[in-house]
C-alpha cells in the first residue's frame, strides 16, 4: 500500500510541472495515467472515495445529498480514507436516479478489505444496497452448528431480490479471504444477466426471471451499522457493465503492490 | 514514469507543435465596461458588447484551434471581473457533469468533468503588496477546485485553503451551446482599483471531455501557473473593444473583427490580420481606422484556403496607429473545416460501448435470437432503428438480416438460420440515425460440425426390460404393472395399479364461465397409434362454447403426455378450466410435491382433515413465475399416482389460485390441476400440456439377482450384484463436468477396459495421461496437478478393484447440468445447452448447475456415453432436479402479456436424456445396467422411471442420529424407489469422519434406517454395515425364496409395541428375521410376528439375529426386549 501512495504522490508530483495540463495537478493516480482507465472515467456516474471522511459523493450523475445514518467512521484505505462498514459504523442513503442506472445497465466496483471477520458465526455485512432491498453487494457471514456443520456459508454475494426478478444470488466464497488484503468487486448489470467479477477474475453470470426496470429500485444506501468489520473504498458506479479487461486492469493497477490474491 | 521523463515528453511535444518559440501571448487592452452584464447563464451579446471577444481555443491535444467551437468574453467594471464561455455541446447535449460540489474542500473530481479553468493574477508585475494570483476549475453545476498562489512566499506558494467563497456563476444549455457567465468581484481576489493600472494575467480554458482535451486561448502548452506565458489583459481609457465575431465563411476563412469605441473620444486604430495558409506566403489584410465616439468598425479579412491539408497560421493584431498602444493580439493556427461531430466527440464512438448487443444462436433450431439494448446510449433519442445481419467473417452475403425497431430502447428479433457450415461468423448491428454511433457493434459466433449431431442413438422402438410392451384393447390400456381404463372425454375412467383401481371416480373436467359451472359433454375416444413402444390416444370435451381435443401419448412406462387444445370460439371465453382426479385415499397415505430445485420439496404423509388439506401455494418453487406448480404424487408405499407438468405455457393463470389443490372428501382425495383461472378469450386456439402417471413405472430390477442383492462389495461364496460408482469427471481425466476425457482421447476408457480385465493398474498409463493437463496451465508440484493426479490414478485403482469377470458393475459420474466451457462444443452450442438466455460467451471456466439436456445435448451425451461403455457399464447422472430454463428457443420458456419469462422445468429433457440412455444401452447389448440419477428430495418419476438406482440424501450431513434426518414418511414418499422401479440409495459421505467417537453410533442409526426402508449405501464402511448384510443375504435375503414384508403395505403382518419403530420382516421358509428401528425414545419394545400370515409355524422361538442371544416372548411370535433410542433389533424366529 504504502508503494502505491508514492506512485500516487509522484505522478501529484509530477502533474504540477508537466506541460500539458492546466489540471495536471487536480489529477492523481491511474485513472489518469492509464488511457484505458481515462475512458472508463467518463461512464462514471457515482463514485465514494470516502477521502476525507465523508459519505458525500465525489462525483453523482444526479443529486447527491447524502443522507447519513449513525456516524459513519473511516480509516486509512487502499486511497486516502475508507469507510468502516459494520461494528456500529455509520452508513448513507443516496438518491439514485441517473446516479445508478440499475434499471438499464451499469456496474459498480469497490474494493473491500477484511478487518475481522468470523469465521465460525458471523451476520452479514452490506456494503451497497437499494432501500427496498432489492440489490445488494454484501458478505454473508458464516453460521455453524453446535456440531460444528456449516449451516450457512460465508460468501461475497450479490444479490437481486423480487417477484419480477425472482431472488437471483452470485456468491463468491470468502472462508480463504485473509483479514488484512484488498479485495476488488465489480458487479455488471445487463438484464437479464448479472455478472460478478473478484479482484479482476472471470465473470459469473446468472440471469433474472424479468428484466426489472427502474421502478424496481429504491435509493441507494452504502456502508452497514451492524455486520463484521470490513473496509470499503473507491465505490464506483458506471453507466455500461465493465469487460473483463476492464476489471482486471481495475485490479493491476490499484491493487497494493505486493499483493497478489488472484 | 518519472518526473524528469515528463518534463522532456511536453518539451517534445511542444517542439513538435513549434508553438513555444512562435505563438505571440494573447494580450488585450479594454475599456471598462459601462455596465455589468446579467450573471444568469444565458449570454447575451448585448449584455457583453463591453468585453473582448475571442473565437476559438487552443487545442492542447491538437497543437491548433480545436474542432470543438468555443467564444470567450473577458471584461470588467473595476468592480469584478465578468468571464463568458460559450462551448459547443456534445452530440445529445449532455456535459459531463459529476462532481459534487463541496464548499470545505476542493473538489478534485471536477477535473473529470466538462469544466471551466481559469488562473486570474490581478497582481501582475507588483513587487510589493499583495501578490496573489488564482487558479479555479468549476463544472456546469459549480464544484469547484480553487487554490491561491504567492510569488512573495518561494517555499510554499500554493495556498490549497483558498476559496473563492462571494462569487457567481451561472450556466445553462440551449441551442447546442453551453453558456457560462462568472463574475468574480475583486475583492475576492484582493485586487483594488490600483489594480486596474497594470495588466493583469489571465488564463481562459475550456477542459473537454470525451475526448478529454484543455483547450485555451492562449497558444502555447506550458504549465498552468507559468507566469510569463499568461495572456494579458489591461483596462485602459481610450481603448477599443476589440471582439473577434468570427473565423470562418461558407467553407472559406473570413475573420471578422468588431472594433467597438464606448469612450468619448475617436480611437485611431491600425488593424492587421495576417494569414498563412499552408506553405504559402502569407497575406497580410492591414487596415486603419477612426472610431468615432459611440461608434462600432468592422474589419473582414478573406485570405485564401488551399483546402482541408493545410493550417492556417494567423495573427490578429490592433494596435494605435502610431503602434504605441496594443489593444489586441492573438496569434494561432486553425484549420477552416471541422470535422462532423462524430469525430469532434468520442462521445459517439465510445457510445458504442453502451450498445449491448446479446445473441444466441441454436444450430439445432437453426435459428438466431438477437437482442440490442440501447438504454444506456446517451444518443439513444436519435435512433431510428438499426440494421442487423449475419455472416460468415470472411465475406460473404448476409445469411439472416433484419431491420430493428426499438421499443423502450431494446429491439428482439428471432431470425431463422440457414443450415451453417463450419466457420466463424458475425452478427452486427449498425445503428441508424443522425449522430448516432455508425459503427457496428459486432459479436462472433463459432459453428464447428460434431460427427454426433443428430444421431439416432437410444431411439429406437425396442420396449427395453423389465417394461413390457402397450397393450390397447378398446379403451383399456395396460403397461407394466397398469391398466389404465380410458374416457372419451380423453381422461382416465379408472387406472388399476398392482391390481388396486386408485380412482373412486372417473377423472373428470369442470369449466366455468360468467361465474357458473358449465355441463361438460364428453367426446369419444380414438386410438390414433398402437405400438408396443408408443401410443396416441384422443378424446375431447365440450362445455358451453369450449369445444377441446385431448391428446394422450402414451410411452411404454406407462407416463401419459396429455396435449389439451382449446378450439377457438370467437366472443366467447372461459373463467376457469380444472381436471379432478377423484383418488382413493385410503390408498393415498403419502405425497411428494416437487417445484424446481431440491432440498425444500415435501415429502411424507398426506396432510389430515377434510376438504381443502393442500395446495400448491404451500409448497416451494425457486424461479417459477406466477402459481405454476409442476409435480405432485400421492400414493402409498408401493403405488400412487403422479400429475405434472413442465412449463405454463398455455395456461392462463392469475397470480393468487393455486395450480394444484388436494382435497379430502369421505373416501376421496381429490386432486385438482388449475389451468385456466382467470377470464380467457377464445378468440385464438389454446394448447397447453401437463402429464400423468400411475406408479409404480416398472418392476424393481431382478436381473441378474434382485434388487436387494445390488450392493457395493463383492461376498465370498454369495451372489450378489457389486458395483462402484466414480463420483466426479476427473476419475477418467477430464477438467470438471466434461462429456469426455481431455482431447476426445478415449484411450483412457481403453486402459481402464484392461485394468478392469487384468486386475493389473497401469501406472504408466497415468503418468503420461497428466502430460494432457499441462495445456491447461497445470504444472507438475502444484495443488491442481495432485489434484488431478490422484484423481486419474484413483480412476486407474478403481478400474482394477471392479473386475468385469467378477461381474462388477462400474459407473462414471456426469453432470447433465453441469458443462466445461473447454468443451469443443461450448461454442457452437452453448446457447442450446445453457438455461440462460443471452449466456456470457467465455471460454474458460465451467458450470455445474446450468445446463438444461435439451436435444443437442442428449445427442452429443448419447455418444460420448457410448464412448464410456468401452470401460463403464451405466451412467451417474448429477443434479437432476427441475430447473428453471430462461430460454425461449430451446428451453420452451415463455412470455406473458406483462413481459415476465416463464421458465420451462426441464422434465422432459432430464426424461429423455435418462430414457435414451436406457434404450441405448440396451441397443449396446447391456440390459445390465447401474443407471443412477442423483435425486435427492426430487422422486419425480417421469424422470426416474427409466433409471436403476436412486441416489439420495446429499442432505442433513452432520452428526445426528439418521432419524433424526429423515422422518420414517418422508422416506417412504421420496427414497425408497418403489415408484419408479429403482434401488434406492443414499450418499455415503458428508458425516462426520470415523475418527470422530459419535460415527459408529450414527453409523449403527443408519444401518437401522437402511435395514427397515431397504436402502442401499454409497460407502464402503462400517464394516458391521456390510456384515449386517452379507448375513442377511446368507439368509436368504434378496432371493426369490426369501418373502419381503414392509411396514407400510396393507397387512403389514408386525405389531411393534412399547417404542415407536418401524419394521420389517424377512420369511424364508420356516424362519423369519423381523427387524425393528427405533424413531422414538427406545423403550421396552415388544414385536409381535402374524405366525400364521408369514407360514411359520407357532414353535419358534426368537434370538437376537446379531448376537444369538435367546429373547423373552410372552406368546408365540413375539420378542420382548430393550430397544435403546435410534437402535435397531434383528430378531430371527425359528
Amino acid at each position: 500500500m504504502r508503494s502505491l501512495r508514492c506512485i500516487l504522490l509522484a505522478l501529484s508530483i509530477c502533474g504540477a510541472v508537466a506541460a500539458d495540463g492546466a489540471v495536471a495537478e487536480a489529477r492523481e493516480g491511474p485513472w489518469d495515467a492509464v488511457a484505458e482507465l481515462r475512458e472508463l472515467m467518463d461512464w462514471v456516474t457515482f463514485r465514494l472515495t470516502f477521502d476525507g471522511g465523508t459519505m458525500l459523493p465525489e462525483m453523482a450523475a444526479g443529486e447527491w445529498e447524502p443522507q447519513v445514518t449513525g456516524t459513519p467512521r473511516f480509516e486509512l484505505g487502499l486511497v486516502d480514507q475508507a469507510l468502516l462498514a459494520g461494528s456500529g459504523s455509520g452508513r448513507a442513503y443516496y438518491p439514485r436516479g441517473p446516479n445508478a442506472p440499475m434499471g438499464t445497465r451499469g456496474a459498480v466496483s469497490m474494493w473491500i478489505r477484511p478487518v475481522k471477520w468470523t469465521r465460525v458465526n458471523g451476520g452479514n455485512t452490506t456494503f451497497l444496497m437499494t432501500t427496498n432491498s432489492s440489490f445488494y453487494l454484501q458478505r454473508q457471514g458464516p453460521a455453524h452448528n453446535e456440531e460444528g456443520r456449516v449451516t450457512r456459508h460465508e460468501g461475497l454475494q450479490y444479490l437481486i431480490r423480487g417477484e419480477r426478478t425472482g431472488n437471483k444470488t452470485l456468491m463468491v466464497g470468502t472462508a480463504g479471504w485473509p483479514d488484512g488484503q484488498w479485495r476488488l468487486i465489480v458487479a455488471n448489470w445487463s438484464w437479464p444477466t448479472m455478472s460478478l467479477s473478484i479482484d479482476g477474475g472471470e465473470f459469473r453470470s446468472v440471469a433474472v426471471k424479468a428484466a426489472p426496470d427502474e421502478s424496481y429500485f429504491g435509493r441507494l444506501s452504502v456502508g452497514a451499522t451492524g455486520g463484521e468489520t470490513t473496509l470499503i473504498d473507491e465505490l464506483t458506479i458506471y453507466r455500461r457493465p465493465l469487460t473483463l479487461d476492464e476489471a482486471r486492469l481495475l485490479y493491476e493497477s490499484f491493487r497494493p503492490a505486493g499483493e497478489d490474491q488472484q | 514514469m518519472s518526473c524528469r521523463t515528463i518534463v522532456a515528453l511536453a518539451a517534445a511535444i511542444l517542439a513538435q507543435h513549434g508553438l513555444a518559440a512562435q505563438m505571440a501571448r494573447p494580450e488585450v487592452a479594454l475599456p471598462l465596461m459601462e455596465a455589468p452584464p446579467t450573471i444568469d447563464g444565458a449570454i447575451d451579446e448585448g449584455e457583453w458588447a463591453g468585453a473582448v471577444r475571442n473565437v476559438g481555443m487552443f487545442s492542447r491535444r491538437l497543437g491548433r484551434l480545436g474542432d470543438r467551437a468555443v467564444i470567450f468574453w473577458a471584461g470588467s467594471d473595476g468592480q469584478s471581473l465578468y468571464l463568458a464561455v460559450r462551448s459547443e455541446l456534445p452530440p445529445g447535449g449532455e456535459l459531463l457533469t459529476r462532481a459534487v460540489p463541496d464548499p470545505d474542500r476542493d473538489v478534485r473530481a471536477v477535473t473529470r468533468d466538462d469544466s471551466i479553468e481559469l488562473v486570474i493574477h490581478p497582481h501582475l508585475g507588483a513587487t510589493e503588496g499583495d501578490r496573489r494570483y488564482f487558479h479555479l476549475i468549476v463544472n456546469e453545476r459549480g464544484a469547484l477546485f480553487d487554490r491561491s498562489f504567492d510569488e512573495v512566499n518561494p517555499q510554499n506558494r500554493i495556498d490549497m485553503n483558498w476559496r473563492l467563497r462571494s462569487w457567481q456563476l451561472e450556466s445553462g444549455t440551449a441551442d447546442g451551446w453551453w453558456d457560462v457567465e462568472i463574475a468574480i468581484p475583486f475583492s475576492e481576489i484582493g485586487a483594488t482599483a490600483r489594480d486596474l493600472s497594470h495588466p493583469w494575467g489571465l488564463r481562459i480554458g475550456r477542459n473537454w471531455q470525451r475526448p478529454g482535451d484543455q483547450a485555451c486561448w492562449e497558444s502555447v502548452g506550458v504549465a498552468y501557473d507559468d507566469v510569463p506565458t499568461m495572456p494579458r489583459i489591461s483596462f485602459a481609457e481610450g481603448a477599443p473593444v476589440v471582439r473577434v465575431m468570427g473565423l470562418r465563411g461558407e467553407e472559406q476563412p473570413r475573420i471578422e473583427l468588431s472594433l467597438a469605441n464606448p469612450g468619448q473620444r475617436e480611437i485611431r486604430t491600425s488593424v492587421l490580420i495576417s494569414d498563412t495558409w499552408h506553405h504559402s506566403p502569407p497575406e497580410e489584410h492591414t487596415q486603419e481606422l477612426t472610431i468615432l465616439p459611440g461608434g462600432e468598425e468592422t474589419v473582414i479579412a478573406e485570405p485564401r484556403h488551399g483546402g482541408p491539408e493545410g493550417d492556417h497560421h494567423t495573427l490578429i493584431r490592433v494596435t494605435s496607429t502610431d503602434g504605441q498602444r496594443l489593444f489586441y493580439l492573438r496569434e494561432f493556427r486553425w484549420k477552416v473545416e471541422r470535422p462532423p461531430a462524430d469525430e469532434r466527440w468520442t462521445i459517439i464512438r465510445e457510445d458504442r460501448k453502451a450498445v449491448a448487443l446479446q445473441f444466441s444462436v441454436y444450430p439445432y433450431h437453426r435459428r438466431l435470437l438477437a437482442r440490442v439494448d440501447i438504454s444506456a446510449l446517451a444518443s439513444k433519442d436519435r435512433v431510428t432503428g438499426a440494421e442487423l445481419t449475419f455472416t460468415l467473417k470472411a465475406g460473404g452475403e448476409p445469411l439472416a438480416t433484419a431491420d430493428l425497431a426499438f421499443d423502450n430502447d431494446t429491439a428482439e428479433r428471432l431470425l431463422e438460420l440457414p443450415e451453417l457450415p463450419e466457420g466463424t461468423y458475425e452478427l452486427r448491428v449498425a445503428l441508424e440515425g443522425e449522430a448516432v454511433p455508425t459503427e457496428p457493434v459486432i459479436q462472433e459466433y463459432e459453428r464447428r460440425a460434431f460427427e454426433w449431431e443428430h444421431n439416432d442413438l437410444g431411439t429406437s422402438d425396442i420396449v427395453i426390460p423389465p417394461f413390457e410392451p402397450i397393450v390397447v384393447e378398446g379403451s383399456t390400456l395396460r403397461t407394466v404393472l397398469r391398466e389404465h381404463e380410458l374416457g372419451g372425454s380423453g381422461l382416465w375412467e379408472q387406472v388399476t395399479s398392482l391390481q388396486r383401481p386408485l380412482l373412486t371416480a372417473p377423472m373428470r373436467w369442470r369449466v366455468w364461465s360468467a361465474g357458473e359451472e358449465l355441463q361438460v359433454a364428453p367426446g369419444e375416444l380414438r386410438v390414433l397409434q398402437s405400438a408396443p413402444h408408443r401410443s396416441v390416444t384422443e378424446g375431447g370435451f365440450g362445455a358451453g362454447p369450449l369445444s377441446a381435443a385431448v391428446r394422450s401419448e402414451w410411452d411404454y412406462d406407462g407416463m401419459a403426455k396429455v396435449t389439451v387444445t382449446l378450439l377457438e370460439a370467437p366472443d366467447a371465453g372461459i373463467d376457469r378450466l380444472s381436471l379432478e382426479i377423484p383418488l382413493d385415499d385410503a390408498q393415498m397415505r403419502y405425497m411428494h410435491a416437487c417445484g424446481d430445485g431440491l432440498r425444500h420439496n415435501y415429502a411424507g404423509f398426506t396432510p389430515e382433515g377434510t376438504g381443502a388439506i393442500w395446495d400448491s401455494t404451500e409448497a416451494n418453487t425457486v424461479d417459477v413465475v406466477g402459481t405454476f406448480y409442476p409435480y405432485v404424487w400421492v400414493g402409498g408405499g408401493e403405488r400412487g399416482l403422479a400429475w405434472f407438468a413442465d412449463s405454463d405455457r398455455g395456461w392462463s393463470l392469475d397470480d393468487e389460485t393455486p395450480t394444484v389443490q388436494l382435497e379430502r372428501d369421505g373416501g376421496t382425495l381429490t386432486m385438482r390441476a388449475n389451468f385456466i383461472t382467470r377470464p380467457t378469450p377464445l378468440d385464438e386456439p389454446r394448447r397447453f400440456q401437463f402429464g400423468l402417471q400411475a406408479t409404480p413405472a416398472k418392476p424393481m430390477p431382478s436381473e441378474p439377482v434382485s434388487w436387494r442383492r445390488w450392493i457395493g462389495r463383492s461376498y465370498e461364496g454369495l451372489q450378489v450384484q457389486s458395483y462402484r460408482i466414480m463420483g466426479s469427471c476427473p476419475y477418467y481425466g477430464c477438467l470438471s463436468h466434461c462429456l469426455y476425457p481431455l482431447e476426445r482421447d478415449f484411450s483412457i476408457y481403453d486402459a481402464f477396459a484392461e485394468a478392469r480385465r487384468t486386475g493389473e493398474r497401469d501406472g504408466d498409463f497415468v503418468e503420461q495421461w497428466m502430460q494432457k493437463y499441462l495445456q491447461f496451465g497445470i504444472e507438475p508440484d502444484t495443488e491442481r496437478w495432485e489434484y488431478y493426479h490422484r484423481h486419474v490414478r484413483a480412476g486407474m485403482v478403481n478400474a482394477a478393484n471392479a473386475p468385469r469377470s467378477e461381474g462388477w458393475l462400474w459407473t462414471p459420474y456426469t453432470n447433465p447440468r453441469g458443462m466445461n466451457y473447454r468443451a469443443e462444443e461450448w461454442p457452437t452450442f452453448q446457447d442450446e445447452w445453457i438455461r440462460f438466455q443471452y449466456h456470457k460467451r467465455a471460454i474458460s471456466g465451467a458450470v455445474s448447475y446450468d445446463i438444461h439436456p435439451t436435444e443437442s445435448f442428449r445427442d452429443a451425451a448419447m455418444w460420448y456415453y457410448r464412448e464410456m461403455l468401452r470401460c463403464f457399464d451405466g451412467i451417474y447422472w448429477d443434479n437432476i432436479y427441475m430447473s428453471a430454463n430462461w430460454d425461449t428457443v430451446a428451453g420452451d420458456a415463455w412470455i406473458d402479456e406483462q413481459g415476465r419469462v416463464h421458465p420451462s422445468m426441464g422434465l422432459w429433457d432430464m426424461r429423455e436424456l435418462i430414457r435414451r440412455t436406457a434404450i441405448m444401452l440396451n441397443e449396446q447389448g447391456r440390459t445390465v445396467f447401474p443407471n443412477i440419477p442423483h435425486m435427492t428430495n426430487t422422486n419425480i418419476v417421469p424422470i426416474l422411471s427409466f433409471a436403476t438406482v436412486n441416489l439420495d440424501w446429499e442432505w442433513q450431513y452432520g452428526k445426528r442420529d439418521f432419524q433424526d434426518r429423515f422422518s420414517p414418511d418422508l422416506t417412504v414418499a421420496e427414497t425408497i424407489g418403489r415408484q419408479s422401479g429403482n434401488i434406492p440409495m443414499i450418499l455415503g459421505g458428508g458425516h462426520t469422519p470415523p475418527e470422530d467417537p459419535v460415527w459408529e453410533w450414527m453409523m449403527r442409526t443408519r444401518l437401522g434406517v437402511c435395514l427397515v426402508h431397504e436402502i442401499r449405501v454409497w460407502d464402503w464402511r462400517p464394516d458391521f454395515h456390510y456384515e449386517m448384510f452379507g448375513r442377511l443375504f446368507e439368509f436368504g435375503y434378496g432371493t426369490d425364496d426369501c418373502q419381503v414384508y414392509n411396514y407400510w403395505d396393507e397387512g403389514f403382518p408386525l405389531q411393534i409395541e412399547g417404542a415407536d419403530a418401524r419394521g420389517i420382516v424377512l420369511v424364508n421358509g420356516p424362519r423369519a428375521i423381523a427387524i425393528v428401528t427405533d424413531y422414538g425414545e427406545g423403550g421396552q419394545c415388544t414385536m409381535a410376528l402374524d405366525l400364521e400370515a408369514v407360514g411359520l409355524p407357532d414353535t419358534v422361538s426368537p434370538t437376537d439375529f446379531e448376537t444369538g442371544e435367546a429373547l423373552a416372548g410372552h406368546a408365540p411370535g413375539q420378542a420382548t426386549f430393550p430397544l435403546k433410542k435410534h437402535d435397531f433389533r434383528a430378531v430371527l424366529f425359528e
